[in-house]
């Protein structure tokens, strides 16, 4: 017999398996089996999903091995972010990942007691019975959804859900709702749907602290056509001016940073318009032709009005807005030449923090530059979004239990006095729960929100949810509000369910992004959208009707048809591929690709996500849909909202005052901001400034270390916040840098480590909403209410140092 | 033979940290822990690195340098190895092998880059999301970028399989394919036609203190105007 090498392994190999299995221990062959699995290759699928940790809405690639997630990357296809990522994305991972991830349902023992876990059944029938409940004893407007940062199906799902079941508080927790045009542009221009920025194509960008690099819309959208400003290969660089309190990665990387008292942003944007009326740089076609109430203007019962022009020549001139800005008079002369020389110019003052309680007139001031410079509805300034073709849904059914709650006012006051103008209040929310006004609140459902840990009011929310009965959240994470409910109904994370996403802000273009689950779910956690449908279901009557999908990738399956059906835009493809289309297109022609519908869903499924890059036609007159079909210096369209409150209410004086106040007469509806007194510095000499840090996701990033461990580049830090403090200021209170200091405010203290950082004015310190453990920044942040969002002032506090 | 290299656009470089992170998740590079972090431990095999020109004002004056190791064609560090634990490979990256090192840190005082990161504990297992392709480092050894070498050897196999040379453009590092700003191409410098061997030839071109004479692969160029 001829021994060979592998037929002496292979005896040896059974024997010793056969000696192994004969003393009863499988432990070596069921080793060796192991190992021989961990070195097989897995295999490889890369499943297209959608980035959830900002409201970016960037294509991913999830790389699956065998079914498990082990890697992310861009989508190269997906017109937001082309392959590319930012910081944040690859947190996605170690968010899926986490080890303290609720891993079921839970409830609790007895009246707040410890939490235990329960199947998904005796969960479903708890939430169920409380609903159907309430709904029976005629208190359906008692229960209130609080929703977080998404958008797109999950949030028509939801609404949907509050329609049928009959209550008006679904009230969304968050700053903005970035689906939906800022309230400067929907009252001067009368959009409906948000502007695009076509910031790649723009030759001057002009930014009124909008953290454009960081924080904005979506990084990665911004930061590619920051790339392309600077350096097209095409066209000379273009230039980018920051104006912002803190020299922010942002405000470095521009040509020129302002630094600016914080909160007087509009006042500038005037003295910049003064400057331009003066020189005669502004775009008198423009004016002429498609703006109204710049000139002097008299009604139809013959009063007379002043415009635009004449008011802020005599008001702003150039010496008083340097003394209430701080922003020398030689800088508010060469931004204004810049802005009336270069084309195309795009000025940007939306989103960011509140600038003050002039928040609104604010942004108004800011947008008037637009129309100045002529830049709306123009290649490289302001474009008007498209509407998604999205199949309608029929309407919801609602019956009598449903109509009698929906006849309630909302508990938050949206719509109503001075939140008149806002969707959402969830500022003025604690407070109405605790008084029980108008009505108490039986219950609460928590979805995507945290407002324990990341809303200013956070002490009030506190107390408010002690009052409430009945409190479920649908969060993956044991976060601090989550730690309060009664039940959790532990959500997928976003690389384990079915999604969508429905970006807005882009260069003209309307974009749908379509997620299937890149990975089986880790935990027993369902996809709160399939509860939503399995609760409605359970209900049954009208609810089940109107909710009448299985899972909520049926939802999504016939939301989806009408882009198949649209007749225009496409899936998207590849580069060459894509050129060839848009080369079709202009000429006329649009083919469809697919032959039917399920080969469509299919290839978007595969692909990621849908677009029309053609959209809207670029043109001034598609833009301006005011009453006077012009874009309005005098906002007509905010007088009407005045009346209507008026009308509806009375005087309609809270809203007034909100607005400014009546005295203020043509004031209020012009794009113009008062000059405020100048303040003794008082017990509190500092302001303070919160910023959103590029490292920052949704909900703070708790439990993804890599963002934690180098949150920042400008200051060096690592697991901790941070203070940022002039040097001068620092050396004044004899504070050395990396010193823990206390950060004090009317409310509260903080302690946190010092950071010198010169690229602030001395009397503002910044402090980074940073994610991690430790100081929370809302513990100082005053209560002010901001009429025109509802949510808090974040950045009017006053602070002083103490060394700690 | 390939020749790798990179060139680094500041200009366009936002300092986001897509790069940093990018990297991270590629190599399985463990966050350390706050205690480490205090005492710089920190492992970032690309990190972006701060320029601050008056160091009383931090903050006044600024600008972000992302830092891979960078891959000098006469590499200091491998000089001082007494294991032949790192060396310069025939296409010129400079390779670290893990069994071999014996934890000296020669190589890390020696590089003037601060390219080289040393594993003081073991700092993570093996576990989910991690990339298979990359080893999980032990306690005890230096680590470095390699210009994520194994996506090299992934895109030699495919190419292998279906009898054609590699494809320009179809090796790219984490960083490069993440940066959101497109600062970081890559590509073959011995290629006179590729677009790294194009732009490393411009005006605007310049590498990390050149005057040493370590001829690094990465190039990097200049901010503000001009053209290249």
């Amino acid at each position: 017999m001829r021994v060979t090498r592998r037929g002496f392994f292979q005896t040896i190999g059974g024997t010793a398996g056969a000696a192994a299995l004969i003393r009863g221990k499988l432990a070596k062959a069921e080793q060796a089996g192991e190992d021989l699995g961990r070195w097989a290759t897995p295999e490889e699928v890369m499943v297209p999903s959608i980035c959830q940790q900002c409201p970016g809405g960037c294509g991913l690639m999830v790389r699956t091995l065998d079914g498990k997630a082990a890697g992310l990357s861009g989508n190269p296809l997906h017109p937001v972010n082309r392959g590319a990522l930012c910081p944040k994305a690859f947190g996605g991972l170690q968010l899926l990942y986490d080890e303290n991830r609720l891993k079921g349902p839970m409830a609790r023992n007895g009246e707040r007691g410890r939490f235990r876990p329960i199947g998904w059944d005796e969960a479903l029938s708890m939430l169920t019975a409380r609903l159907s409940g309430l709904r029976a004893k005629g208190l359906a407007h008692t229960v209130a959804i609080l929703g977080g940062q998404y958008r797109g199906s999950r949030d028509t799902l939801w609404r949907r859900f509050a329609d049928a079941y009959g209550t008006p508080n679904y009230i969304r927790v968050r700053c903005l709702p970035p689906e939906r045009p800022a309230l400067a542009h929907q009252l001067m221009q009368g959009v409906t749907t948000p502007l695009g920025y076509d910031l790649g194509e723009a030759q001057l960008i002009l930014s009124f602290g909008a953290g454009l690099l960081e924080a904005w819309l979506g990084p990665v959208h911004a930061s590619q056509a920051f790339a392309r400003l600077r350096r097209s290969g095409e066209r000379p660089r273009g230039r980018f001016v920051q104006v912002d309190p803190r020299r922010s990665p942002t405000a470095v990387k521009a040509d020129r940073w302002v630094p600016i008292v914080p909160g007087t942003d509009g006042i500038l944007a005037l003295g910049i318009a003064n400057a331009l009326i003066r020189e005669e740089l502004y775009d008198k076609e423009f004016i002429e032709r498609h703006a109204f109430g710049f000139e002097d203007w008299v009604d139809q019962r013959g009063e007379r009005h002043e415009g635009f022009r004449n008011l802020v020549l005599r008001e702003y001139g150039l010496l008083t807005v340097s003394a209430a800005t701080g922003v020398p008079v030689k800088a508010i002369l060469e931004i204004a030449r810049d802005l009336g020389t270069i084309k195309p110019a795009v000025v940007i003052g939306e989103r960011g923090p509140a600038y003050g309680p002039d928040d609104l007139h604010t942004r108004m001031a800011i947008h008037s530059l637009n129309a100045l410079t002529g830049s709306i509805g123009v290649r490289g300034g302001l474009l008007i979004q498209g509407e998604l073709p999205l199949s309608p849904l029929r309407p919801v059914q609602q019956d009598e239990a449903a109509k009698r709650g929906l006849e309630h006012p909302r508990i938050d006051g949206a719509g109503w006095g001075e939140y008149f103008l806002v969707s959402d209040a969830p500022q003025a929310l604690p407070e109405r729960i605790l008084g029980a006004k108008p009505y108490p609140i039986n219950a609460l459902l928590l979805f995507a929100t945290n407002p324990l840990g990341n809303h200013p009011a956070k002490e009030a929310f506190a107390r408010a949810f002690d009052q409430i009965p009945f409190i479920v959240s649908f969060s993956p994470f044991l976060d601090d509000s989550s730690a309060r409910a009664d039940l959790i109904l532990p959500d997928h994370t976003y690389l384990e369910r079915w999604q969508d996403d429905q970006v807005t802000h882009l260069a003209g273009f309307t974009c749908f992004s379509l997620a299937r689950p890149a990975t089986a779910p880790l935990h027993q956690t369902r996809s709160t959208a399939d509860v939503v449908l399995q609760i409605a279901k359970a209900l049954g009557g009208s609810l089940a009707k109107s909710l009448p999908w299985e899972k909520f990738e049926d939802f999504l399956h016939e939301r989806a048809r009408g882009l198949y059906e649209a007749g225009r835009g496409y899936v998207v493809s590849a580069p060459a591929e894509e050129s060839l289309r848009r080369i079709l297109e202009r000429q006329g022609y649009w083919t469809p690709e697919f032959k039917s519908y399920d080969e469509f869903w299919g290839a978007l499924g595969k692909r990621g996500a849908w677009w029309d890059p053609t959209g809207l036609p670029v043109s001034r007159e598609a833009l301006l849909t005011t009453p006077s079909r012009k874009f309005e210096f005098y906002a007509s369209g905010l007088k009407r909202r005045v009346d209507e409150a008026v009308k509806r209410e009375g005087t309609g004086e809270v809203f007034v005052r909100a607005l400014g106040g009546a005295d203020r007469g043509d004031l209020l509806y012009l794009p113009v901001v008062a000059i405020p007194p100048v303040r003794e510095p008082g017990a509190f000499p500092l302001r303070l400034n919160t910023y959103r840090l590029m490292s920052r996701p949704i909900g703070g990033g708790r439990n993804q270390p890599w963002l934690l461990e180098q949150p920042a580049v400008h200051v060096r830090a690592s697991w901790e916040g941070w203070v940022e403090i002039h040097p001068k200021t620092a050396s004044e209170l004899g504070i050395k840098g990396g010193e823990p200091v206390w950060v004090e405010s009317a409310k509260g203290r903080v302690r946190l480590r010092a950071k010198l950082y010169a690229g602030t004015l001395p009397d503002v310190v910044h402090i980074p909403l940073f994610g991690g453990e430790g100081a929370n920044p809302n513990d100082l942040i005053a209560n002010e209410t901001d009429p025109f969002r509802g949510f808090g002032l974040l950045n009017t506090t006053r602070v002083r140092l103490l060394k700690a | 033979m390939a020749r790798w290299g990179m060139v680094i656009d500041l200009d366009r470089c936002t300092g986001c940290q897509a790069c940093v992170i990018a990297c991270k998740a590629e190599n399985n590079v463990p966050a350390v822990g706050a205690k480490e972090a205090v005492r710089g431990r920190i492992i970032s095999w690309m990190q972006v690195l701060t320029e601050v020109e008056d160091h009383d004002h931090p903050g006044e004056q600024m600008r972000f340098v992302p830092r891979p190791c960078l891959q000098c064609d006469d590499p200091p560090c491998t000089k001082v190895c007494p294991v032949y634990a790192t060396y310069r490979n025939p296409e010129g990256i400079v390779a670290q092998i893990y069994a071999r090192c014996i934890g000296c840190r020669f190589c890390m005082a020696a590089c003037p880059y601060n390219a080289k990161y040393f594993n003081w504990h073991r700092y993570q297992k093996e576990g989910p999301g991690q990339n298979p392709d990359v080893s999980v480092r032990p306690k005890g050894v230096v680590e470095k970028c390699t210009f994520c070498h194994h996506r090299l050897q992934h895109a030699r196999e495919r190419a292998l399989a279906e009898g054609r040379e590699v494809a320009p453009g179809e090796y790219v590092p984490a960083c490069a394919e993440a940066c959101p700003a497109r600062a970081i191409i890559f590509g073959d410098l011995s290629d006179p036609g590729s677009e790294v061997s194009r732009l490393a030839q411009s005006r605007r071109a310049f590498r990390l203190l050149e005057e040493l004479g370590t001829k690094p692969k990465v190039i990097y160029l200049t901010e503000g105007e001009g053209r290249g």
